[in-house]
């Protein structure tokens, strides 16, 4: 069964004559370990397809599925546990939350519900990351390559069968971009399905498909 | 600066929600203020304002039954007389209307003069049978013009109703005041036409009260039991009734004002950083320092007008009537019209403390790079590890500790609410306990009985009875300064195993020409020990004490003498104290005594033990009037402190926008976020509660009670049970505002705010 279903998804930002239908009848299917990188122009709608999968963003119309789950129309009390549960969010402006250390914010989606093995996964992630040293940092001290590791670890913690990644090299020198890159590649041959947005020609490479949004359709 | 304006105005009509909260929070501190203001201005001027539209005379002197023409021989031959009055005073007539019943004092009127009292309904009285009645019986009686009365078994009509300043008002005051034409008063009365009992005098220079009061006394011969007392006398004996309620009143809302102000102040000051992006794109367009600033204050002012304006006018609507009931107990006219224009400055006030309020963040903001201003740079998160843990509990802690400078301002602006709220608590409790408790005010004897000295023995000897003692009580007035009134008050022997204020300074009576003085009398007359009192008695005898302590009493204000009875027996009324034991019921007490055949043969000395109360006011209605004023002004600072939480709430989930954001893209349901939303607003509301506790105990309460009274110590010491009111009411609140501010977070699509960072 695909991890991600989409089927005729509309999508429209703004309203009357400023209205912009960015997903116009959208169809999309993700299967596990899958890595699918959609490129586009900048403004094709390609961090809108990336939230409505995450259930971070309403859909106008069309079914949106993820791990079976319907998240299109769904309350906040289904899709939260989604979210913290299944799906792993890497966001271009990382969004390290400043007040928290390195660990404490890889920490975090485990301790929202208190589940005990995700810890303990998440002490694991950051050996396993090379992160030691950021650990114990506050975010602002840290380079964005090791903010960008450590949201990637933050996505990883709750073992979510979906990672949806949102330019998460855009802001990175090229080193650090081949870094996080490489480990979206580890992800997704774990058996994960992920999800890249980028409109970098390298980060396509080591996709499994590259998708076109055009239109407001995948192409 | 046409385009600012023309931008900051924009901004209102776009961002309604937000206008109208911080338009609520500044009503509400304008509630409070305006409130503060109109109870403040109304009671520390009532007694004024009403002796100048009464025209109070400056002297009123009463005395036994003389001809009007002997009495106004002697008052013509004293210099400094502007205009006199002669009149018939007469207590304990009887007086009814329907099925209720009264002795009332009638006061006969000459037909021409100067009359002492303001008309405040109806009009005066012109023909025979016609009668004034105190404002204080109409509102009691429900009588108004055109009402009936029965005065002295004879028949007269209500023309008007009158406040006269120079008493309380029934039933604060036992016997209600009823004017009638000097011939129907003396009808009802049974006194020879042509005979008075007392004058008022109405003085040219009103400051050399005490020289014609001199000469009065020197002119007086033959004018037996003269007793005189000034205006200023007066507004002394009014206080002896209410005037440490009043004193505790004016000073609390002295606090309220400052308490409002500095909320205003913090509001203003929030309301502008939750601005600051605005403030920073007119920078980044190249808008000079001074035009930033102006779209701040505009902004700001355009809000805090209307706002205020409303929160004053609602704040004066709602204490203005209990404040004018409050006003009529002590026979004062209610601040009317009179207290606008302070409540327009207040307005000018207000607007202009919000205007600089408002243009101090804003000014700040353009001293940085605009850029940081423009994406808020400030919040983008400390370099210092906070405390807390990583879950959302800590994440909230830490939210709330990284803007130590916005943190500690909440915590100021509730904890002097919780200041507020816990002295209005205070001050309730104190005069409860002031008008119920005995011991409160100093006394130790639960019962006082009429019955002659020779029986007090005998009354001692009742089963729960621990001792009996006759308590003289008289008053007298300063030899030296005879517009100084105050009371001697005796017992023989010593008189702490009864009555015992606080020693103040120097020692207790031991003999018969010793006197402790209450404060507020040392601080009038300027005695301390070694000094002299003398005492004018009503006889016109004078009586001198050497004045050996100082004591803190609270009974009329201070202004009591303590002395043993020898120099006043034979003029000084008194009645049995009764002390009961540890185990003395007051009802068994009173019902033995009742029960004791000894009386029995002398009924006009039949004894009804009465309860020694009702210091603070012989009225239910008056502490009720009270209660609904204190409540009013606790229910505006209630409000006040909601808008607090809220406002800082609101403005952290808007600063922190973004983490939040985050934690709901991780997963994080209404549950976590709450908590985190919780938890900033723990430390606020828990410290306030803390520090407004500690404020109150030690730094307010005692600063209030200073200002109230002088000439003693007020506990104004806030119960377990009033704090644990206030701090159970401001988490109640605080939990609401968090559910709310959760609401906030939770509502539409996580990226919303997720794009905005």
């Amino acid at each position: 069964m695909a991890v991600v279903r989409l089927r005729d998804v509309v999508k429209t930002h703004g309203e009357g004559r400023a209205a912009l239908r960015v997903l116009d009848g959208l169809d999309l299917d993700l299967e596990a370990g899958e890595l699918v990188a959609v490129t586009g122009r900048s403004g094709s709608g390609k961090s809108t397809l990336l939230n409505v999968v995450g259930a971070l963003d309403h859909v106008d119309g069309g079914v949106v599925e993820v791990g079976g789950v319907r998240v299109d129309g769904a309350p906040e009390r289904v899709l939260a546990p989604l979210r913290r549960d299944r799906i792993g969010f890497v966001f271009q402006a990382f969004h390290l939350l400043p007040e928290l250390t390195g660990l404490e914010n890889v920490l975090l989606p485990a301790r929202l519900d208190g589940s005990g093995p995700s810890l303990d996964r998440g002490r694991e992630l950051v050996r396993r990351l090379g992160l030691g040293d950021a650990a114990e940092r506050l975010p602002t001290v840290l380079s964005g390559g090791e903010q960008q590791r450590l949201a990637i670890a933050r996505a990883l913690v709750n073992d979510p069968e979906l990672v949806l990644a949102d330019e998460p090299t855009g802001n990175l020198d090229a080193e650090s971009g081949e870094l996080v890159l490489e480990l979206l590649r580890t992800i997704a041959d774990e058996g994960r399905a992920v999800l890249l947005v980028t409109h970098e020609r390298e980060a396509t490479r080591r996709a499994d498909r590259v998708l076109r949004l055009e239109d407001g359709r995948l192409q | 600066m046409n385009a600012i304006l023309a931008y900051a105005l924009a901004r209102l009509r776009v961002r309604r929600g937000r206008v109208l909260l911080a338009a609520g929070g500044i009503a509400a501190a304008a509630a409070m203020l305006g409130a503060s203001v109109t109870v403040a201005y109304g009671l520390a001027t009532g007694f004024d304002r009403t002796a100048a539209r009464a025209q109070l005379p400056d002297i009123l002197a009463t005395f036994d039954p003389q001809s009007r023409e002997s009495v106004a021989g002697v008052v013509s031959s004293l210099a400094n007389v502007r205009a006199a009055s002669y009149r018939l005073q007469v207590d304990d007539v009887p007086l009814a209307s329907g099925s209720r019943f009264a002795d009332a004092t009638v006061i006969g009127l000459p037909r021409d003069g100067t009359r002492g009292y303001a008309i405040v309904g109806g009009r005066a009285i012109r023909h025979q049978g016609e009668a004034l009645v105190e404002q204080g019986l109409a509102r009691s009686w429900h009588l108004r013009p055109g009402s009936e009365l029965d005065v002295g078994g004879e028949r007269v009509h209500v023309v008007g109703v009158a406040v006269g300043p120079d008493n309380v008002a029934f039933p604060l005051a036992r016997r209600p005041r009823v004017w009638l034409g000097y011939r129907d008063a003396a009808a009802v009365t049974g006194t020879p036409l042509g005979t008075v009992n007392s004058a008022v005098i109405w003085l040219v220079n009103p400051k050399l009260a005490d020289v014609t009061l001199d000469q009065a006394r020197s002119a007086a011969f033959g004018v037996d039991r003269l007793r005189v007392t000034t205006r200023a006398g007066l507004q002394v004996l009014i206080g002896q009734a209410a005037g440490i309620v009043i004193a505790l009143l004016v000073a609390f809302s002295l606090i309220a004002l400052v308490v409002a102000g500095t909320m205003l102040a913090a509001s203003a000051n929030a309301e502008v950083q939750r601005r600051l992006e605005g403030l920073g794109l007119l920078r980044a367009l190249g808008a000079s320092p001074r035009a930033v600033v102006g779209a701040a204050v505009v902004e700001a002012v355009a809000v805090a007008l209307p706002a205020g304006a409303i929160g004053v006018v609602v704040g004066w609507a709602l204490v203005a009537s209990p404040l004018d009931r409050l006003l009529g107990s002590l026979s004062q006219l209610g601040p009317g019209a009179s207290v606008a224009p302070l409540l327009l400055a207040v307005l000018v006030g207000l607007v202009a403390l919000i205007a600089l309020a408002s243009a101090w963040p804003a000014w700040r903001a353009t001293r940085g790079p605009a850029g940081a201003v423009l994406r808020r740079g400030d919040v983008t998160g400390s370099s210092r590890r906070l405390p807390g843990g990583g879950g959302p509990a800590g994440l909230g802690l830490r939210m709330a500790l990284a803007r130590p400078a916005r943190t500690a301002g909440g915590i100021v602006v509730l904890g002097s609410a919780v200041v507020v709220i816990l002295l209005i608590f205070s001050i309730a409790s104190l005069l409860l306990r002031l008008d119920r408790n005995p011991v409160a005010v100093g006394k130790r004897y639960q019962l006082t009985a009429s019955a002659p000295v020779s029986e007090t023995g005998r009354i001692a000897r009742l089963p729960g009875v621990e001792a009996a003692a006759p308590r003289y009580e008289l008053d007298a007035a300063d030899s030296f300064d005879l517009g100084e009134p105050f009371t001697l008050i005796a017992f023989p022997g010593d008189h702490t195993r009864f009555e015992a204020p606080p020693l103040a300074e120097g020692r207790r009576v031991r003999g018969p020409r010793e006197a402790e003085v209450g404060l507020g009398l040392a601080q009038v007359l300027n005695l301390s020990p070694g000094a002299t009192l003398a005492a004018q008695l009503p006889s016109g005898r004078e009586a001198r004490f050497r004045v050996v302590g100082v004591v803190r009493a609270l009974e009329r204000q201070g202004r009591v003498a303590y002395v043993q009875p020898q120099q006043l027996e034979g003029e000084a009324p008194y009645e049995i104290a009764i002390r009961l034991g540890p185990s003395g019921s007051e009802s068994a007490v009173r019902r033995e005594l009742m029960r004791t055949g000894i009386f029995a043969a002398a009924p006009s000395q039949g004894v009804t033990g009465q309860s020694v109360q009702g210091w603070a006011s012989r009225s239910s209605g008056f502490i009720d009037v009270l209660v609904a004023l204190l409540r009013t002004v606790a229910l505006i600072d209630a409000l006040v402190c909601l808008y607090a939480i809220a406002q800082l709430l609101a403005l952290t989930v808007q600063e922190r926008r973004s983490g939040l954001a985050t934690v709901r893209a991780l997963g994080g349901g209404s549950r976590q976020l709450g908590s985190i939303v919780a938890f900033a607003a723990a430390p606020v509301v828990l410290a306030a509660i803390v520090i407004g506790l500690v404020a109150e105990r030690w730094l307010v309460g005692p600063a209030v009670s200073r200002l109230a009274a002088s000439y003693v110590s007020l506990s104004l010491s806030p119960s377990v049970s009033a704090v644990a009111v206030t701090a159970a009411g401001l988490i109640a609140g605080a939990a609401v505002t968090v559910l709310w501010a959760t609401r906030l977070v939770t509502r539409g699509p996580v990226v919303t705010w997720l794009r905005e960072s």
